[in-house]
């Protein structure tokens, strides 16, 4: 283990501390490392959108194509390269937001593009990606096909009927819940109560799903203050006094 | 010019989204994925504006002496500290997220392994205990939804759970008590017909939990799976269709010009 590794994990592990003090309340140590989580993420976005985005996508294509139509001529490369310039000017357009109201609308240009795209997606991408796979997973039989007093119905087909069929109901007694246009009642009525039920059971389960998840992560937290902090530590003195 | 261009340049970038999935050959083929790097692009540029945002509140914060100013200092330090170590790992390495020999790391990456993972990793971790004091407000099985949402919940955590066999008999033994307690609570509230059915299946439930308590563990794990993939689903399912559905109808509001909120901002 080096020295840099050990610096690391003792930062680590005081944040950590310092983090999980808040469970005696709110405390100048907490807030210190709630600060710098803020600061050091912001950054480290910035950082890794500067590479992957502003490098990768932008930069190193250009220089690559403009190169290439230098070298060979080719048009194919001159466009490709030239037509990043149309990324670029609306991308300082959003920067108009800095020089006050009288040029700050110009930035709406930008976010009207990237509205409008995210628009576009939100209709096929939407329905061709999720809505049509979503629909077609819940057309289900609800029968099982060769079932007669020869072969009579089995244990595990009559689970996978009773199944099928709690994910229709419950599919669409959701959907009843959440449609507003007419008021509950009668088979509404029936539709969204069924709704309510598996709704119920829907947030349960996604809770105790929740639960369960930072349980682990509160397990490797701990395990990393036992293990790496303490034990690491132990592991580097006992190398050093060798 | 401030407003109408705004619209046509939405309705014709989200056409053309439109256009390119119905004609998936050139020059449509390609415009998609074009259009989406050049979005990320237009992000970069925001990327900018969103940290140069962060850094005027906290120097505004720091140099007026407000109250808390000793932590915008600390914000600051972690941005600029980053900002540093990422631009000085990108030149020296040609990559900020550089992995060296062995279990060395550059310095970007080693304020990502020291710094944000264990933060992050923590902050999450803290919400189980938050969770577990809401749950205690959330889960008095008053009434019958509660009481659903209650019984999920256990059911999914005694899945989770593989330290054995003794905690997952234990953890339905006391499922099998909350049943038969609520039902002894409807008896209270006059609710007969709610509190009978209640109790039977509390009964059933530990019943069958001390006779087949050898497959326990395998059960729990079985109806974990089972509540996860078909009640849940369905109600997961429905409230994303339902949401798919309203946000396809906003994204016609927008490219029609209907919707016109995101213009107003500034």
């Amino acid at each position: 283990m080096t020295f840099g590794t050990l610096l690391g994990i003792w930062i680590a592990a005081t944040l950590t501390i310092a983090i999980f003090s808040f469970l005696y309340r709110d405390n100048p140590l907490y807030k210190f490392a709630e600060h710098l989580y803020v600061g050091v993420s912001a950054a480290y976005w910035v950082v890794t959108t500067a590479k992957f985005t502003m490098q990768d996508m932008l930069v190193d294509v250009f220089i690559t194509n403009w190169k290439a139509y230098q070298s060979t001529g080719s048009s194919t490369a001159f466009w490709e390269a030239m037509i990043l310039i149309i990324p670029t000017i609306l991308g300082i357009m959003m920067l108009t937001r800095w020089f006050g109201p009288k040029v700050n609308w110009i930035s709406r240009w930008p976010i009207a593009f990237t509205v409008g795209l995210g628009a576009g997606l939100g209709i096929t991408g939407a329905i061709q990606g999720f809505l049509l796979p979503q629909v077609q997973a819940t057309l289900l039989p609800i029968w099982e096909p060769g079932i007669s007093a020869a072969a009579p119905i089995s244990g595990p087909q009559i689970l996978i009927i009773v199944s099928n069929i709690v994910l229709i109901v419950g599919v669409i007694g959701t959907l009843i819940f959440f449609y507003f246009s007419r008021p509950h009642t009668g088979i509404l009525g029936v539709g969204s109560r069924s709704g309510i039920v598996f709704i119920m059971i829907g947030f349960g389960a996604a809770f105790g799903y929740t639960v369960m998840a930072r349980i682990s992560l509160l397990i490797g937290r701990l395990d990393f203050l036992v293990n790496t902090w303490i034990g690491g530590t132990i592991r580097f003195i006992q190398d050093l006094v060798r | 010019m401030k407003r109408r261009v705004p619209l046509v340049i939405t309705f014709l970038a989200g056409v053309i989204i439109v256009v390119t999935f119905f004609i998936p050959h050139e020059p449509f083929g390609s415009l998609e994925q074009r259009l989406l790097i050049w979005a990320s692009i237009i992000g970069g540029f925001a990327a900018l504006l969103g940290i140069d945002n962060l850094i005027k509140h906290h120097l505004s914060k720091l140099f007026r002496r407000e109250r808390g100013w000793f932590y915008s200092l600390v914000t600051l330090v972690g941005i600029f500290g980053t900002l540093a170590s990422g631009i000085v790992t990108w030149i020296i390495y040609g990559t900020p997220l550089a992995l060296l020999s062995g279990l060395k790391v550059g310095g970007f990456l080693w304020v990502y392994n020291w710094i944000i993972v264990p933060l992050q990793g923590t902050m999450f971790s803290l919400l189980a205990f938050f969770i577990a004091s809401a749950a205690y407000r959330a889960f008095r099985a008053r009434t019958f939804d509660a009481l659903l949402l209650m019984s999920a919940a256990i059911l999914v955590m005694l899945g989770h759970l593989s330290i054995g066999l003794v905690p997952a008999l234990v953890g339905a033994l006391l499922f099998a008590l909350l049943l038969v307690t609520s039902g002894v609570y409807r008896l209270f509230l006059r609710k007969l017909a709610a509190g009978i059915i209640l109790i039977v299946i509390g009964l059933a439930v530990g019943v069958l939990a001390v006779v087949y308590r050898g497959m326990m563990v395998d059960l729990a794990i079985q109806v974990k799976e089972w509540v996860m993939g078909f009640p849940q689903l369905a109600a997961r399912r429905g409230i994303l269709i339902g949401l798919v559905l309203g946000g396809i109808a906003m994204s016609v509001r927008l490219i029609l010009g209907i919707e016109r909120t995101y213009i107003s901002s500034t």
